[in-house]
């Protein structure tokens, strides 16, 4: 099948161009913003000038901003990310460390947080009584709440008062439940609300009748044929379910003080530490590209109507 | 006959959805019966019940609805005074439903067979009183099932899914989905509508055979001739009544109530060519109001109709109406010119193709050729059809003619002068005088625009200066269509799909065309309908010499309305010449087989006095 190879050959160029299209915006906002790096990096220690002078040349500050640029992706097409300011290791290592916890994280969340909506709507489908507005007034609730304030509130009933849980770090399982928590709660309004929806559409579709003519109960009919429907918009939504994980990274690490990319990359940008932040970038914009090609299989997955648009 | 205990017994079945304007009386009083290797058809026009009647019956109505009866047994089961019914266990076991629109009635996201297999799972489920062995038996029964409805290939077509299978192999695949179960009763809706005539008599044919095997089938349909050749009795529905019902055989060739009677004066096929289709209608149905419902469109009318509701009158055993007047001779549709005068197919032809070919891009870098070396003239008051199943080139050349394509090969000429292979500068001013009348109206409508928005597109611009200027001609239009000028303020959305076509049409007349193309205009519509919209036609072309370029896969409405004939079949034409020679001795073998799989009603009786008054009409 040439044809999925080109397909997959274009889809990751395009995914290329993206990244380093992130990386270029990432070192654009690092370098336009106030405040110089060096002075930053030396941090209060007292230092001569010719300290200065000589730690910006290593740094390649003393050329001008094209020049640096340039470098810089001559860098990241080889693979180099550079090395920390702050922690003088290579960024790739770095990285690498933090990996793991954030990962662990982001897929727990996003499984507990599917699996909750597929629940909730699943059940309230097309049902008119109280459940559905039970459901709905929850829904609302955890869209508008902010992550930090779900996780505070978390740590301060599950941990500091009942004591189930540790309040932070990352000791093992009973460690991840609440970040997972959290971090479910602030995507499961929204995939619930989507599905919910389309499944409701979906139910008003004569195939639904038909089925219901063949003898089919409610529950059957939810699960055998209108949830498919309902999953083909949450597919469309993965660009913000990736942009939702990773920003909740961001706030979830830090209110439960695990170790983490987000808590990296928080730290990495009040340090002003360049090299550390456009990794992240990197790194989550490849994640973003290659999810979504993902997303492309699994949509066609789901609608046999597409396979055959696959070229 | 009727020694057994029906099937499906039902009296007094009345169905009531609540309505913006009140509520909604959909099935008003139905009583039917129906034992095992019978088949009973409701016949009427869109909007009568027929389909909520069917509903009912599985407890599917609607949530909304408001479903009574006075006795409703299905299968030996009643389920008026047998506590809360088991709806579930009914459906698919004892009653078989084939809903209305093959189309969208198969979920897209799943294989043909398991959709045919969900009644065998939802049994599994249901109960160890039947335990199915999941997989294998069920995969085994599937296959058995579709190739008992005839599809070929069934290990193949199960595995596909409803995108890629035609209109007549998903039809099959539903019919397999009520059937496999070996429910009693199949209740079939619109089986055949917006089929090919050839498939159309295949279905026919496996539902005849079903009902020899001992099925007991609920056929609803509003073609009359569909119903004709798979009926024992037929019900004929109106406003949620049964106005008649009797014997099939005896119902269409001597109809007793004066609805069945305008009906089946409406089908194209029985009447005369030219002849007039339909009475005068109301433009708006009234409210109702204690008397016989159809009074409004009744010819035979008579004051104690509208202030008494009438009761059902035997006309012979087992056939019975509704109407206080049975045995009346009813007026046949009045015809204006009863011999309509020849056109004349000589002189320079209005549009002339000659050799049209035209292809499109197919998988990968193939190509389709979907017309191939066409040609034809159309001269001024003439109709020319053009007849074929679907698939067969019919629209392509449409948009040849109208010069919406170009032709690979070939030319068309309009009035002699070149209309194809023209740079489009130079012909649009001759545009206005080819007209274009498509199958569904709707869709070619902005469905924010008001009728006479619609109507002022056809002017150039829709805004509201047109639509002030050309008012006093916008009225005209609608008067000359038969539309109440009051509807010009309605939008596409409230409108019925007759009238809906009678705006397209008086749209396409706005500017005074030589020429309309129309595109299946009738397919869409009832029969009673199809009759008004054939008699528009007619006088249209009667007052202003309009030629029509008429595509129709329907022979019955071919038969009706044209006078030349171009028989059409994968691209090709095959025959062509007069509708009487063509229709009355077919010289290709496809227009043989067109013909013959058309399904025909039963020559009416001659009008005159009955023989004998018909029993029980003077009981009260
Ligand atoms: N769910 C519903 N809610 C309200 N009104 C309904 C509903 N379903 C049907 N109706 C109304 O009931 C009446 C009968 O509808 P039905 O679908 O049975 O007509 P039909 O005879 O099958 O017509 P067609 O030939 O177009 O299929 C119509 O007036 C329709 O508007
Ligand atoms: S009762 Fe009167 S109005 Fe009704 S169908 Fe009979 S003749 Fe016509
Ligand atoms: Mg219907």
């Amino acid at each position: 099948m040439s044809g999925v190879l080109r397909w997959l050959l274009r889809r990751l160029l395009s995914a290329a161009l993206v990244v380093a299209g992130a990386a270029t915006v990432a070192f654009a906002g690092m370098a336009l913003t106030p405040g110089d790096p060096v002075r930053t990096l030396l941090g209060t220690s007292p230092a001569t000038p010719e300290v200065v002078a000589e730690v910006r040349a290593d740094l390649g500050y003393d050329q001008p901003l094209a020049v640096r640029y340039a470098r810089f992706i001559g860098r990241l097409c080889t693979g180099d990310l550079g090395d920390s300011y702050q922690l003088q290791e290579p960024v790739g290592q770095v990285l690498a460390e933090q990996l793991g916890p954030t990962l662990e994280l982001a897929l727990a969340g996003f499984t507990l947080g599917l699996a909750g909506a597929l629940l909730l709507a699943v059940s309230t489908a097309g049902r008119r009584r109280l459940p559905v507005r039970a459901a709905s007034l929850f829904e609302l609730t955890t869209v508008s709440a902010p992550g930090f304030w779900t996780g505070v509130l978390l740590l301060g009933l599950f941990s500091f008062q009942l004591r189930f849980f540790p309040a932070a770090g990352d000791t093992g399982a009973a460690s991840l439940v609440l970040p997972a928590v959290t971090m479910a709660l602030s995507i499961v309004g929204t995939f619930s609300q989507v599905l919910r929806d389309a499944m409701e559409r979906a139910l008003d579709q004569p195939f639904v009748l038909s089925a219901r003519a063949r003898g089919t109960g409610e529950l059957a009919l939810r699960v055998r044929h209108v949830l498919r429907h309902g999953l083909l918009p949450l597919t469309t939504l993965s660009g913000w379910t990736i942009g939702a994980l990773l920003s909740g990274t961001v706030v979830i690490e830090t209110v439960f003080s695990r170790p983490g990319l987000g808590r990296v990359l928080a730290a990495a940008i009040t340090s002003r530490d360049l090299p550390v932040v456009t990794g992240v970038v990197v790194i989550a914009a490849a994640a973003f590209s290659l999810l979504n090609i993902l997303v492309d299989v699994v949509y066609r997955i789901i609608d046999p109507r597409l396979r055959s648009t696959l070229p | 006959m009727e020694t057994a205990e029906p099937l499906l017994d039902v009296a007094g079945l009345r169905v009531v959805f609540p309505g913006a304007d009140g509520p909604v009386h959909a099935v008003d009083g139905v009583d039917l019966r129906l034992a095992a290797g019978q088949c009973l058809a409701v016949v009427g026009e869109s909007g009568s019940g027929k389909s909520v009647t069917a509903r009912a019956l599985l407890g599917l109505a609607g949530p909304t609805a408001t479903v009574t009866a006075d006795r409703l047994r299905v299968a030996g089961q009643d389920l008026v005074n047998g506590g809360r019914p088991d709806w579930r266990a009914l459906r698919g076991r004892s009653l078989g439903m084939v809903l209305q629109d093959a189309m969208t009635s198969l979920d897209p996201l799943r294989t043909v067979g398991a959709e045919i297999a969900e009644p065998l799972r939802n049994q599994w489920h249901s109960g160890p009183r039947r335990l199915l062995p999941a997989g294998r038996a069920v995969r085994e029964r599937v296959l058995e099932q579709l190739r008992a409805v005839q599809v070929p290939e069934p290990g193949i077509r199960a595995r596909q899914y409803p995108h890629q299978l035609s209109g007549g192999l998903r039809q099959r695949a539903l019919i397999a989905a009520a059937l496999v179960s070996g429910p009693p009763v199949l209740l079939a809706d619109e089986p055949t509508t917006a089929l090919d005539v050839t498939v159309q008599a295949r279905i026919l044919d496996l539902l005849a055979a079903q009902r020899a095997a001992g099925t007991a089938i609920l056929l609803i349909s509003h073609d009359l001739a569909v119903v004709g050749s798979l009926a024992d009795r037929i019900a004929v529905m109106y406003r949620g009544r049964f106005v008649e019902e009797g014997p099939a055989a005896q119902l269409l060739t001597d109809p007793a109530h004066p609805y069945t009677r305008t009906l089946l004066d409406a089908v194209p096929s029985r009447r005369p060519r030219g002849a007039r289709l339909s009475l005068p209608v109301a433009r708006t149905e009234p409210e109702r109001s204690g008397g016989c419902d159809f009074a409004h469109r009744c010819p035979l009318v008579e004051d104690g109709c509208r202030t008494s509701e009438p009761a059902r009158h035997e006309v012979t055993d087992g056939h019975s109406a509704l109407c206080r007047r049975l045995g009346v001779p009813l007026p046949r549709p009045a015809d204006t010119a009863a011999a309509p005068t020849r056109p004349v197919s000589s002189g320079t032809p209005l549009l002339e193709a000659k050799g049209l070919t035209k292809s499109f891009p197919g998988p990968g870098h193939s190509r389709r050729t979907v017309v191939r070396d066409v040609s034809f003239s159309l001269y001024a008051r003439e109709t020319l059809a053009v007849v074929g199943e679907s698939g067969s080139g019919k629209t392509t050349t449409a948009q040849l003619a109208l010069g919406l394509l170009e032709p690979d090969a070939g030319w068309v000429r309009l009035r002699g002068e070149p209309w194809s292979g023209v740079p489009e500068r130079t012909r649009r001013a001759a545009r206005r005088r080819l007209q274009h009348v498509q199958q569904d109206p709707l869709s070619s409508f902005d469905p924010r625009y008001t009728v006479e928005r619609v109507v002022a597109e056809a002017f150039g611009t829709p805004d509201r200066g047109t639509v002030r200027r050309q008012l006093p001609r916008i009225g005209e239009l609608l008067e000359s269509v038969g539309l109440d000028p009051a509807l010009r303020t309605r939008r596409p959305g409230e409108l019925s799909g007759g009238q809906r076509q009678r705006v397209a049409i008086a749209r396409a007349l706005a500017t005074d065309p030589e020429l309309l193309v129309c595109d299946e205009p009738v397919s869409a519509l009832d029969v009673s309908v199809q009759g008004q919209i054939l008699d528009l036609f007619r006088d249209v072309q009667q007052r202003t010499g309009v030629a029509l370029l008429f595509i129709s896969h329907d022979l019955g409405v071919v038969g009706h309305v044209a006078d030349r004939v171009l028989v059409m079949r994968e691209g090709e034409l095959v025959e062509s010449g007069r509708v009487d020679d063509v229709f009355g001795s077919p010289a290709h073998p496809y227009t043989r087989s067109l013909l013959s799989a058309l399904p025909r009603l039963p020559e009416p009786e001659p009008e005159g006095p009955r023989t004998a008054p018909p029993r029980g009409a003077h009981a009260r």
